[in-house]
């Protein structure tokens, strides 16, 4: 714990922080934090973290933080690192064990009035009918070969089986589908853990809740995402599974074999990465594509039983209820982008791990009904506050290689959060305050207590005032799942 | 009176398991006795099957990790819960041993915790003082 006091921080301004380059660090490292969220964030070692991170070949411009920034396994969570395609490396680490987590919003044309007696069956409902808890199974039985399918093709696959509509592709990040997905690299026990959890939310953090929107920062974005006041909104948060989890685990194995081999100077063994052009580099980025597209399928999934369970306890059609996707989006993740560096046009392999793309206008990645005010990024809070939709800038682009933050992140631990639970009725408080929440087991719910999280608006004020993206809308938690 | 088997400690968003034993065996056998009851809780598990494994690794800390990494594949992927372990066979690069349970049950098991992947972060297998001690963080 001494460690990370050798850490100097050097402040730019009210919301950036470098890290100035030592020892042999390749790039600075840069912070965005206030003072109040700093004091956090320098409690564990992610700020040293980020510092390692600055060491890997053919990084560029700055290793990166959001403010969610914690402790991660070699990467921070909340970290954002770019490496030139052609020199840089790749690193499982940097992604996460949770291969495509991400959030998924859906719109309704209902009103907070419409759901005002009905929230609490509603919510029974949903979590009658859609899979969640841990190591929970999906009603779904695939062969090996169908699964082999979702691995290519993503929510593409979801929507062809009869699982949404086609316009949810188009509002979805990637379109859903990440290219260059090969199953052939992927472990039997990958596809094993992975089979029988096809549609399923999972537990820890991952969720499905209706809420409304109860504040609009920007009505002009708010109202080209398809968002007004008092709208119920459905939100899912959920990743790759199991799958995903074996594929991380396989490749760290696989890179830290190359990294004794290679003898790669690694200022942390986890750092374990290959060269992106290197095979194992390669058939990473293969293996973790497939994952990712197994998390759009999985989220497409969830969100079809969503809108049947709509439809059929509310008496209502599609049509009527109006459920479109706003967007669903990806914050564990590494891309192939193009990006701007020192006024050249470069190839880049941008990780996201616990932090989202934030494309601003124009840019040819964002869906075409978005594309004159910037990408939809979603930031989930706990379960008692808010959630919040903000919108991608130029100032990303430029600064974070188009990335921004990604939810709130815990203050505190499991055991502390169990602790600070004992004796109290967390159902009742959280109904007393007007959430509903069904939780798979109790020990979940006490985890993952409102106050076991950073307040989510400190974060996102962080990252608006910084100019990395922009306040659109906030959202009320009302009747939640929980896994 | 009987020695603890494991106690757990808080690190940051993840689990982290510190194992008791008289021996490198019981280590392992505790060890592999926390995973199950961190996931499941164990009061509920009868012994119908006798499932064996074996596992080859490096060294001694990394055998712990793949054995229970194993073992957190045959509870997803079969559904297996296991409570007890006989060795018959261990040492720094090898182990093969037989775990007692049976299949998971929706009507008497519950399933309390996700866990993700066992890590290699802070992994420890030692002796002092005529006792063993083990250390392992779950990714959760």
């Amino acid at each position: 714990m001494n460690d990370q006091k050798k850490i100097r921080l050097e402040k730019i301004d009210d919301y950036r922080w470098r890290i100035p380059r030592t020892g042999k660090m390749q790039v600075e490292g840069l912070i965005y934090a206030d003072e109040r969220l700093l004091r956090e964030i320098r409690e564990d070692e992610s700020t040293k973290q980020v510092a390692n991170v600055a060491h890997l070949p053919g990084i560029l411009k700055y290793s990166l933080a959001m403010p969610d920034i914690h402790w991660g396994y070699g990467f921070p969570i909340g970290g954002v690192a770019a490496f030139d395609w052609q020199e840089g490396v790749i690193s499982p680490g940097g992604v996460g064990y949770d291969i495509n987590c991400g959030t998924r919003l859906i719109s309704t044309n209902l009103s907070v009035q419409d759901l005002k007696d009905k929230i609490k069956d509603l919510v029974n409902a949903l979590y009658q009918n859609i899979p969640s808890g841990v190591g929970s199974k999906g009603a779904l039985r695939l062969s090996v070969h169908e699964l082999r399918q979702v691995l290519k093709d993503g929510s593409a696959w979801a929507v062809g089986n009869g699982y949404g509509w086609p316009e949810d592709l188009d509002r979805t990040e990637d379109r859903g589908c990440m290219e260059g997905a090969n199953p052939g690299v992927i472990s039997e026990r990958a596809i094993d853990r992975g089979r029988p959890q096809l549609g399923t939310l999972g537990s820890g953090n991952h969720f499905l809740e209706v809420g409304f929107v109860d504040e609009i920062y920007n009505p002009q974005v708010a109202r080209v995402f398809g968002l007004r006041k008092d709208q119920v909104t459905v939100l899912i948060h959920s990743g790759s599974r199991g799958l995903g989890y074996q594929v991380c685990d396989d490749f760290l194995k696989k890179m830290s074999e190359r990294v004794r081999q290679s003898g790669l100077e690694l200022p942390d063994r986890q750092l374990a990465c290959d060269y992106i052009r290197s095979a194992t580099g390669q058939d990473y980025f293969s293996g973790m594509a497939c994952a990712a597209n197994y998390a759009w399928a999985n989220r497409q999934m969830l969100m079809h039983w969503t809108r049947e369970v709509f439809e059929r306890f509310l008496q209502m059609g599609p049509k009527e209820l109006g459920m479109h996707l706003v967007y669903d989006i990806c914050h564990n993740i590494a891309k192939r982008e193009w990006h701007m560096v020192d006024g050249e046009r470069r190839e880049v392999c941008v990780h996201r791990k616990g932090a989202t793309r934030a494309f601003p206008a124009g840019h040819p990645a964002v869906p075409e009904a978005y594309r004159d005010v910037g990408q939809p990024v979603l930031i989930p809070g706990d379960m008692g506050r808010y959630s919040f939709v903000l919108v991608g800038t130029e100032q990303a682009l430029d600064e974070t290689f188009g990335s921004t933050c990604h939810g709130a992140g815990r203050v505190q631990s499991r055991t502390q959060a169990k602790k600070a639970s004992k004796g109290r009725a967390l159902h009742r408080e959280l109904e007393d305050r007007g959430i509903f929440v069904m939780a798979a087991s109790r020990g979940t719910l006490v985890e993952e207590a409102p106050e076991a999280y950073k307040d989510v608006s400190q974060v996102v004020e962080v990252v608006h005032q910084a100019g990395i993206s922009r306040k659109v809308a906030r959202l009320r938690p009302w009747g939640v799942v929980k896994g | 009176m009987q020695m603890k088997r494991y106690e757990t400690f808080d690190h940051t968003a993840d689990l982290g398991i510190r194992i008791f034993g008289r021996t490198c065996e019981e280590v392992f056998a505790n060890a592999a006795y926390a995973l199950f009851d961190l996931l499941t809780g164990l009061d509920q598990v009868r012994e119908n099957i006798a499932y064996t494994i074996q596992v080859e690794a490096e060294d001694r800390e990394e055998l712990l990790i793949r054995f229970l990494s194993e073992l957190l594949f045959l509870c997803e992927s079969e559904g297996y819960l296991f409570q007890r372990f006989s060795f018959t066979h261990l040492n720094q690069k090898s182990l093969k041993v037989v775990a007692y349970g049976e299949t998971f049950d929706p009507s008497r098991h519950e399933f309390k915790t996700e866990i993700k992947a066992v890590t290699y972060h802070q992994v420890e297998v030692k002796e002092s003082h005529g006792a063993w001690e083990g250390r392992v963080i779950f990714d959760l």
